[in-house]
C-alpha cells in the first residue's frame, strides 16, 4: 500500500478520530473517578439484593457485579448502606473500601493538571529536539507543527475510545487514565522518530524528496513500527484481561500505543511530505 | 575490553541473583497483601501559626503511641510538614477499630438530670487525671475507674452534692453508658464506669481516656481498605498474568527472529533479574501498578532488539559480512532507540515526581525498566551476537 498516495483518507480518518475524542465527553458523559471528584467505593460479598437496598435508602450510588460480589460507588457516605447490608445478611463481607474526601480530590485534580502540562511540554520539547537534526531537510516550523499535531491526535483519539469503553465496562475517568494519556504522549513519538530517521537517511542518500522516497521510507520501517508496538501491547494484554482493577488503565495504554503507530505512519510522515 | 564487559555483566548478574535469593520476600503493596491505608490531615484552622511545629510534634507522638497500642506487628507512618499523615497497616483484622483508635479522641461526658432528660454538666474527659481498669469484686465485671484532677474533683463534688439520690449519666462519644444513682457526695474525685464491657473493651477505653486529646483535630481525608481475601486471589492472578505477558513477548521474538530472538530473550532474562534485584535494593514495593510498569517495560525492552534485527536484515541484503552487519545494525538503529526511549524516560520521571500512590509505582518501574533495557537490549545483546557470530 502507498501511504502517501492514500494520505487524504487518513487525514479524514484522523480528523474524525479527533473530533470524536473531543466530543466524547458530551456524547457519553463518562463517570469521573472518586480520586478526581471525591467519593466512596465499597466492594461487598453478600447475598443481599443490593438494588433493593439502594432504592430503600434512596441513595444516589451506582453498583455493578464483580467476581467477588458487588462494587458500589458514589459520592455519599456508604456506611449506612453497609449497615443495612449487614442487617439483612450478617455473613456479608467487606472486600474493599475506599474513600477520598473532596478536599483531597481537589488537590489531586490540580496535581494532575500540573502533571499534564509539564509532561506534554517536556515530551514535546524533547521530540522537537530529537527532530532538530532534520533541520537541513525540513523547516523547523513544520517539524514542530507535526510534533504537536501527532501528540494531541494520539491523546485525544485515545480519550475518545476510552470514553466509548466507559459505556461498556465500568471504567471511570480518573488519575490513572490521565497518567495513561501521559505515558501515551511519551510513546507517541517512538514510531515517528523511527520513520523520520529513515526519511533523513534516504534523503541524504538520494538527495531527493520525492513521493517515492517518502513512500519507500514508510514501507521500509512499517514492519518494525508495528512490531515494536505489538510487543508492548502483547506484554500487558494478559494483565489487562485478568485484573479488573488494571483493565481501564492498561487498555487505554494499549489503545494509545496502536493509535501512536497509526499516526506516525499515516499522519506524521504524510504531513511532512505535504509540508516539504 | 570485551572481556572486562562480560566479567562485569556476569558479576552484576550473579550478585543480582544472590540479592533476590537472600531477601526472599518482596514487600507487597496493600492491593496485593491486604491492609488499610489511612490518610489524615491536621486541621490548622484554629491553630496559631507559632504553634504549628509544636502541634506537629505532639500529634506525631500521640499517633505513634496510639498505633502501638493497636498491637499490629508492622505498620508504616509518614508525616509531612503540611500536616499530612499517612498510615499503612497491613493485615489488620479490624480497620474500623484502627480508625477509632488513631483518629478519634474518646469524648467522655457526665450529664445531670433535668426533668426527664440529661443535660451536660460541664464535667468532661478533659478534667481526667487517669483511668484504670479494675474488676468489681462482687459481680466480677470489669470496670473503669476514673480519677479527676483538682478542678474536675471540685466539679464532681458539687455535682454529687447537688444530685444526691438522683442519677448522673455517663456518656461516651455521645452514647449513654451508665446512669448510676448518687449515694453520697464524692470528694476524692474518683468515679467508676460500670457498663457491660468485656475486659478488652474496658482496657481499650481506659487506654484511650489516658492518652488524652490530640492537639488539633485530624481529618480523615482518604481511606483504603483491602480485605486479604481479595488480595490473595489478585496476587496469584497478577503474577500469572505478568509471567504470561512476558512469555508472549519471549515467544514473539523467537517466532519472528529465530536465533537472534533467542539471544534477545536471554538478554531479557538478565533484564528481569537486574530489575528485581534493584527493587530489593531500593525498596520498591510490588503492587499491581509496579508489576504493570515492569511488564510494559519488558514489552518495550525488546523494541531496541526489533529495531536492531530489522536493520541487520537490511544490511545483510546489501551483501555485508556478518561482523559488519552487526556493527551497522547497531550503529544505525541506535539514534532511534535512544530518542524514543528518552521521551519515555522523561514522561515517567515527571509522572513519578508529580503523581501520587498508584501511578507513582507504575512510573518508577517503567522508568527503571527503560533505563536498564538500554544496557541489556543494546549492549548485552550486541555482545551475545558477536560471540555467537565468531563460531
Amino acid at each position: 500500500m502507498d501511504f502517501i498516495e492514500k494520505r487524504f483518507y487518513f487525514y479524514f480518518l484522523s480528523l474524525i478520530l479527533v473530533l470524536f475524542g473531543a466530543l466524547s465527553f458530551y456524547i457519553f458523559n463518562p463517570n469521573l473517578g472518586i480520586d478526581l471528584v471525591g467519593g466512596q467505593i465499597l466492594e461487598v460479598k453478600t447475598k443481599v439484593n443490593i438494588e433493593k437496598i439502594i432504592k430503600k435508602l434512596n441513595s444516589k450510588v451506582y453498583f455493578f457485579q464483580t467476581q467477588e460480589g458487588y462494587l458500589i460507588k458514589g459520592q455519599e457516605n456508604l456506611n449506612a448502606l453497609w449497615q443495612e447490608i449487614q442487617k439483612e445478611d450478617s455473613q456479608s463481607q467487606k472486600i474493599r473500601y475506599e474513600s477520598i474526601s473532596p478536599s483531597l480530590s481537589a488537590e489531586l485534580r490540580s496535581k494532575a493538571g500540573l502533571m499534564t502540562i509539564l509532561v506534554l511540554l517536556a515530551v514535546g520539547s524533547y521530540v522537537s529536539f530529537a527532530f532538530y537534526k532534520l533541520k537541513k531537510q525540513f523547516s523547523l516550523f513544520e517539524l514542530g507543527f507535526i510534533v504537536v499535531i501527532t501528540l494531541f491526535h494520539d491523546v485525544i483519539a485515545t480519550i475518545g475510545f476510552y470514553v466509548l469503553l466507559t459505556k461498556f465496562f465500568n471504567f471511570d475517568l480518573d488519575v490513572k487514565f490521565i497518567t495513561a494519556l501521559l505515558i501515551i504522549a511519551g510513546f507517541s513519538a517512538h514510531d515517528t522518530i523511527v520513520v523520520f530517521d529513515r526519511l533523513r537517511e534516504n534523503i541524504l542518500k538520494t538527495g531527493k524528496k520525492t513521493k517515492e522516497i517518502f513512500s519507500s521510507s514508510i514501507r521500509q520501517t512499517l514492519r518494525r513500527s508495528i512490531f515494536t508496538s505489538l510487543t508492548a501491547v502483547l506484554a500487558i494484554l494478559p494483565l489487562s484481561i485478568l485484573i479488573p482493577d488494571l483493565r481501564g488503565f492498561l487498555l487505554s495504554i494499549q489503545i494509545g500505543i496502536i493509535i501512536g503507530t497509526y499516526s506516525s505512519v499515516c499522519l506524521a510522515a504524510p504531513l511532512l511530505f505535504d509540508g516539504k | 575490553m570485551k572481556k572486562l564487559f562480560l566479567t562485569t555483566f556476569v558479576l552484576v548478574f550473579v550478585s543480582s541473583l544472590v540479592i533476590i535469593l537472600i531477601y526472599k520476600n518482596f514487600s507487597l503493596g496493600m492491593d496485593l497483601a491486604g491492609g488499610t491505608i489511612l490518610t489524615y490531615q491536621i486541621d490548622w484552622k484554629n491553630i496559631d501559626k507559632t504553634k504549628v511545629k509544636n502541634v506537629l510534634e505532639q500529634t506525631k507522638d500521640l499517633i505513634e503511641r496510639r498505633i502501638n497500642f493497636l498491637g499490629v506487628s508492622e505498620y508504616f507512618v509518614s508525616f509531612s510538614e503540611s500536616g499530612r499523615i499517612l498510615i499503612e497497616i497491613p493485615n489488620i483484622k479490624d480497620p474500623e477499630m484502627a480508625k477509632k483508635m488513631i483518629g478519634e479522641t474518646p469524648f467522655l461526658e457526665f450529664k445531670m438530670p433535668q426533668k426527664d432528660e440529661f443535660i451536660p454538666s460541664g464535667l468532661t474527659g478533659q478534667y481526667l487525671q487517669k483511668a484504670e481498669v479494675s474488676i468489681n469484686p462482687n459481680t466480677l465485671e470489669p470496670i473503669v475507674s476514673l480519677e479527676f484532677n483538682q478542678e474536675g474533683s471540685r466539679i464532681f463534688k458539687d455535682l454529687t452534692k447537688k444530685y444526691l439520690g438522683q442519677p448522673i449519666a455517663i456518656y461516651l462519644d455521645g452514647k449513654l453508658i451508665s446512669s448510676p444513682i448518687v449515694r453520697e457526695t464524692i470528694e476524692n474525685g474518683k468515679a467508676q464506669i460500670t457498663g457491660k464491657f468485656t475486659l478488652d473493651e474496658a482496657k481499650l477505653l481506659a487506654n484511650r481516656l489516658n492518652q488524652g486529646a490530640l492537639p488539633a483535630p485530624l481529618n480523615l481525608i482518604a481511606e483504603s481498605v483491602v480485605n486479604p481475601i481479595l488480595s490473595e486471589k489478585i496476587l496469584k492472578v497478577a503474577l500469572f498474568g505478568s509471567i504470561l505477558g512476558i512469555l508472549l513477548v519471549v515467544s514473539f521474538m523467537i517466532i519472528f527472529y529465530g536465533f537472534y530472538g533467542f539471544l534477545a530473550d536471554i538478554a531479557l532474562i538478565f533484564f528481569l533479574t537486574f530489575n528485581l534485584a534493584f527493587y530489593k535494593i531500593v525498596g520498591v514495593t510490588i503492587s499491581l501498578a509496579s508489576l504493570s510498569g515492569l511488564v510494559l517495560a519488558v514489552g518495550m525492552a525488546v523494541d531496541a532488539n526489533i529495531l536492531i534485527f530489522e536493520r541487520m536484515k537490511e544490511e545483510k541484503l546489501k551483501g555485508l559480512k556478518l561482523r559488519e552487519v552487526i556493527n551497522e545494525g547497531f550503529n544505525r538503529a541506535f539514534p532511534s532507540i535512544r530518542d524514543s526511549n528518552m521521551s519515555t524516560i522523561i514522561s515517567s520521571l515527571l509522572i513519578y515526581f508529580l503523581a501520587t500512590s498508584f501511578v507513582k509505582g507504575f512510573a518508577l518501574t517503567l522508568l527503571f525498566g527503560v533505563i536498564f533495557s538500554f544496557l541489556t537490549a543494546v549492549f548485552f545483546t550486541r555482545y551475545l551476537l558477536e560471540i555467537t557470530a565468531k563460531e
